[in-house]
């Protein structure tokens, strides 16, 4: 019926369709814009899913129906604590557990070692293991289960004998039996053993590692209080929430840069509907003459860029399973680097991700495409055939755009100035800075041009003139397609100085963390086999000066398990780089008066220097007082130093983990070194003895792999923006046809066209890259001082590489020009003639 | 007075260009009868295809009212414009302005399907004026394809294909060569004919102009109307 608000024509769909087909090019590059932008949101949140998913999966499948724990110090829960809750409590629902990791052909596992009988007696079926079939298998000596999977993957089938490793020792085990996993994902990287047996093999004899409990409040209650000090209650749901929080910044992260990808796809909708609507202005004229209504003509451009964006969407979510498949690895990298050891094996396809993919992409493309929609509906249909109308708009829409750039730039750096906002705070200050950035553009680039015009005016021949003066007769159309290069490039400026001011500070802070000339350790961290005679032996070596042993463990403490490192001073020497703390800090601390915490504890738990922190030791709680704050970038959840004889004084443990050798100065480092290894070797192959060189070169090697996903999202949004800039370029060329023909009729040659629509591109990719710099800066700035910050909790040194200014500015000169090669080709092979015929 | 079809009372309308301000209907008065066929003369830029925007509602005037079929044009907002521009006016112009992307019948088609015809309908009534102004063989052809006249000749049948009663037209043969011309006008004279609606056209000639029922000449913004009757 006429006037209806959604009126789906026929002939206007027609229409609209031919169009596109007409303009191939221009539609199929909107589509590989958004579908790349679509398949990063989609790709990263599949690979995060499956991070995560394999994470809560091992979790669940382990705690199953437990609702509590009990956990104690570094040493463990000695075992008479689990008879006692049986017989003194009657506590049936109780399960021992011991846990450790495990290298198994070169792979590492986690072990877990359970008590079969009560397992059952929950009813506790690890993914569907079901101990009580198993419980004569599982008691049998060294003898070992693993998931069907993890048995295949690992070669290995039933009544094998293979070689364990863990704790320095190589064992013979034989695999007793598989199991079919109802979770392969979570099973994946467990290898299940008797509880006896698993003591044996980590070296835990009379110790348990936890305690799993099914309890009711009241009974839970009576547990507390029933525990002796040292030994403490928590909820399963709890600490594992704290387990998932540790990477759940990494995350957000990743997410929030395939969003900026998005981002930059929304520029490219953004551009091509207003280039669409703008070639077809005329036949949007004349709908609005034969009775169009403006509501009409609004749905008739969102129909359209729907239609795209629906195409585009579906094919980035297709693209997003192949980009995830690629990106969960990386990721999966990233996490065991930075936070625990996590086994994906399964990438899990999670339906939510791909619909929230296509819905995102649906969603931005909407949004962009409904302000030129809505542009092309209030034109009237006279002023709608004047092309010179839209332009001369948006030139007086201009200073409305600087208001709204400074507005938004206010904005998002006025959300900046709380110093403990949150992350998503950050992004969407960062947001916010970008959009004002963009909404500048059109701006500068008139000032630009101008500015060139009038300053080199007698320099220029006329095909210069009229390459920039074209640049802001058509700013509806070029300002979009710079503003979009603009941000891809300054992301590579941002990321890139973030990235490299981290690698700087990591390196300044090595040089003063590895103040040691050698270090020793175990290969499974465990320091099992380094023992205080071996300190004195090694104390004995010519050219030693001092040898420290430190020993690391987790504790409890008022803001869960913190990873604690036990240190012994060296004279005179201090391997804590330290920001902030009391008079006298580094004294009081060797004298054992306090702790030292690292920075990310103190950011996130918001202490200072004197404040005090509980701990749970064996001997019960106690506050500890905190002396200073140093920087660590080995943990994003945070580390506690305290000296070595506060730690032997209130935990029972007299274990070593890691010894550092400081050498005589007049010593070699090399002999020393060769001396060292000398005496160790043969104490197995799992004591591993490395110089502070080694050890640095280690740690940027982890450091690169780590930032090795941030460099490949980098480039797919510099992909995007070139599709957009080339989008844009092409529509602009086009709607100069006559133009070019009307020059190549006067006697412009073939050759000149093309210099001219080089100079042109180029001028648009050299100015991008001029814009992008002050904006990569900010961005580096914020991504440094804010988002990191506050994700991690780590402060960096700023350092800005002298290239990468210049590099940037080459980014986007290439890419503009590259862009400006089909354009050039087309319209210098214009043909006067015809391009110059009436329609 | 009866007859009465388009009044149009004391239209103004400017235009500024920066800080000027050019008047291009001063109060400009005139009626249309139904079935009369009217031609307005006036110089490049005097304002005539402004005026022939603002009855059709296209364009909106500065003051003054203009009533077509007894709607108050003026009073109407612009989607209720729109839609009367839908149903009762053709509107056709200089240089065709025919959809690129559409056929010459379904450029045609197209104005049907806006007021809601029927499918069969459609196909119908387009078959009928394709067949009507002659172009029965081009009738799948885009406009590109097509000369001149033809794509007149289209307009022609777009600007009729729901028996509007009022017929627009903007120098119709402003870019057709004189024989074209000729044809193109006795054509739409025909089918006016059989319309039976009013035929309001813009023309800088005056052997077009003299076909007309009335010549009206657009000066400094005023209609004047030219001495002497001229049948068909």
């Amino acid at each position: 019926m006429p006037g209806s608000l959604f009126m789906v024509n026929k002939l206007i769909t027609l229409s609209s369709l031919r169009f596109m087909n007409r303009h191939r090019w221009q539609s199929w590059l909107t589509v590989i814009g958004v579908m790349l932008g679509v398949a990063m949101v989609v790709g990263v949140d599949l690979a995060n899913n499956s991070a995560r998913r394999a994470f809560a999966l091992s979790l669940e499948s382990i705690a199953g129906p437990t609702t509590h724990q009990i956990i104690g110090g570094p040493t463990g829960i000695p075992e008479q604590i689990f008879t006692a809750l049986r017989t003194d409590l009657a506590i049936r629902s109780s399960l021992p557990m011991v846990t450790g990791q495990v290298v198994i052909r070169g792979e590492t596992l986690s072990m877990l070692g359970v008590d079969p009988i009560s397992e059952a007696g929950v009813g506790r079926h690890t993914a569907g293991l079901q101990y009580q079939n198993l419980s004569s298998t599982f008691s049998s000596n060294n003898t070992v289960i693993l998931s069907d999977r993890t048995a295949t993957r690992l070669n290995l089938k039933p009544r094998d004998v293979f070689i364990l490793r863990t704790g320095g020792r190589s064992t013979s085990v034989e695999l007793a039996a598989t199991f079919p996993s109802d979770n392969p994902a979570a099973t994946d990287g467990l290898l299940f053993a008797d509880i006896a047996v698993a003591q044996q093999l980590l070296s835990r004899f009379g110790y348990l590692d936890r305690i799993d409990l099914v309890l009711d409040e009241k009974t839970s209650a009576r547990v507390r209080t029933w525990l002796p000090e040292g030994l403490s209650l928590v909820e399963s749901e709890s600490r594992n929430d704290n387990l998932r929080q540790m990477s759940e910044a990494f995350h957000i992260n990743l997410t929030a840069m395939s969003l900026l990808a998005l981002l930059v796809a929304t520029l490219l909708i953004y551009n091509t509907v207003t280039l669409s609507v703008l070639q077809r202005r005329k036949t949007l004229g004349i709908y609005r003459a034969l009775g169009i209504t403006q509501r009409e003509i609004f749905f008739i451009v969102i129909r359209e860029c729907l239609m795209l964006a629906t195409i585009a969407s579906v094919a980035g979510m297709l693209l997003g399973l192949l980009l995830g498949h690629v990106l969960v690895e990386l990721v999966t990298r990233t996490v065991n680097d930075l936070f625990f050891n996590l086994h994906v094996t399964a990438f899990i396809v999670d339906p939510t991700s791909l619909l929230k993919g296509w819905g995102v992409g649906l969603g931005m493309s909407l949004a962009a495409c409904s302000l030129p929609a809505w542009e092309a509906s209030r034109n009237r249909p006279v002023s709608v055939m004047q092309r010179s109308v839209l332009e001369r708009r948006w030139q007086h829409r201009l200073p409305k755009l600087t208001v709204g750039a400074i507005i938004m730039l206010t904005l998002g750096f006025l959300i900046l100035v709380p110093t403990h906002g949150t992350l998503i705070e950050g992004f969407i200050a960062l947001t916010f800075i970008v959009l004002g950035f963009c909404l500048l553009v059109p701006v500068f680039l008139i000032v630009a041009t101008q500015s060139l015009l009038r300053f080199f005016s007698p320099w220029l021949n006329s095909t210069a003139r009229i390459a920039i003066r074209d640049i802001s007769a058509g700013i509806s159309r070029t300002g979009m397609a710079v503003a979009a290069l603009t941000v891809a490039v300054s992301v590579t400026v941002g990321v890139g100085v973030m990235v490299s001011s981290f690698r700087e500070t990591v390196n300044v802070w090595l040089d003063q963390y590895l103040s040691a000339d050698i270090y020793i350790s175990t290969a499974d961290r465990s320091g099992t086999g380094l023992t205080t005679p071996l300190i004195v032996q090694l104390q004995a070596i010519p050219g030693v000066a001092f040898v420290a042993p430190s020993r690391m463990a987790t504790i409890e403490t008022q803001f869960g398990p913190i990873r604690t490192i036990a240190t012994t001073p060296a004279e005179g020497k201090s391997s804590l780089p330290i920001k902030q703390g009391v008079d006298n800090a580094l004294i009081l601390f060797n004298q054992g008066k306090g702790v030292m915490i690292s920075e990310p504890l103190a950011y996130h738990q918001q202490l200072t220097p004197g404040d005090t922190i509980t701990v749970m030791t064996d001997t019960g709680s106690k506050s500890l007082s905190v002396l200073g704050v140093y920087y660590d970038f080995t943990s994003s959840t945070g580390m506690i130093t305290l000296p070595m004889s506060m730690y032997r004084q209130w935990w029972s443990d007299d274990g070593i983990s890691t010894v550092s050798i400081y050498r005589q100065t007049s010593t070699n480092q090399a002999n020393l070194l060769e001396a060292v290894r000398g005496l160790l070797k043969d104490q197995g192959e799992q004591i591993q003895v490395s110089s502070n060189r080694e050890i640095r070169d280690i740690a940027i090697v982890v450091f690169d792999r780590t930032f090795e996903i941030t460099h490949v999202l980098r480039i797919l949004a510099i992909v995007v923006a070139f599709v957009g800039v080339l989008s844009a370029l092409m529509a602009l060329q086009l709607e100069r046809t006559r133009e070019f023909a009307i020059l190549r009729a006067t006697g412009m040659t073939p050759k000149q066209i093309s210099l001219m629509i080089f100079g042109q591109t180029s001028l648009m990719g050299m100015l991008a890259g001029l814009m992008s710099i002050p904006l990569g800066l900010i961005m580096a700035n914020i991504l440094i001082e804010v988002i990191n910050r506050r994700s991690f909790g780590w402060s960096m040194l700023h350092h800005l590489p002298h290239t990468i200014l210049a590099e940037a500015l080459v980014l986007a000169i290439v890419a503009a020009t590259l862009a400006g090669v089909y354009p050039a080709l087309k319209a210098s092979s214009i043909s006067p003639a015809q391009a110059l015929r009436e329609e | 007075m009866d007859n009465e079809f388009v009044r149009v009372s004391n239209l103004r309308r400017s235009f500024s260009e920066g800080d000027v301000s050019h008047s291009v209907l001063r109060g400009a008065s005139l009626s249309i009868n139904s079935g009369e066929t009217i031609a307005l003369l006036g110089r490049s830029g005097s304002g005539k295809s402004t005026l022939l925007n603002v009855i059709s509602g296209i364009d909106r005037a500065d003051e003054g009212v203009v009533f077509v079929d007894s709607i108050n044009l003026t009073a109407l907002s612009e989607h209720h414009r729109t839609l009367f521009r839908r149903q009762h006016i053709g509107f056709i112009y200089q240089f065709f302005n025919l959809i690129p992307t559409l056929t010459a019948s379904e450029n045609v088609a197209l104005v049907l399907e806006l007021n809601g015809y029927r499918s069969a309908q459609v196909t119908e009534k387009t078959e009928q004026i394709i067949c009507a102004v002659g172009l029965d063989q081009q009738k799948n052809k885009f406009p590109d394809q097509l000369s001149g006249g033809e794509q007149q000749r289209v307009a022609i049948a777009r600007a009729l294909v729901h028996s509007p009663k009022l017929v627009l037209a903007d120098e119709l043969t402003g870019n057709l060569d004189a024989e074209s011309g000729k044809k193109i006008l006795s054509l739409l004279q025909e089918l006016m004919v059989k319309n039976d609606g009013a035929l309001f056209m813009v023309t800088h000639s005056l052997a077009v102009a003299k076909t007309a029922d009335r010549i009206l000449t657009l000066d400094n913004g005023l209609l004047i109307e030219r001495e002497g009757n001229f049948a068909w």
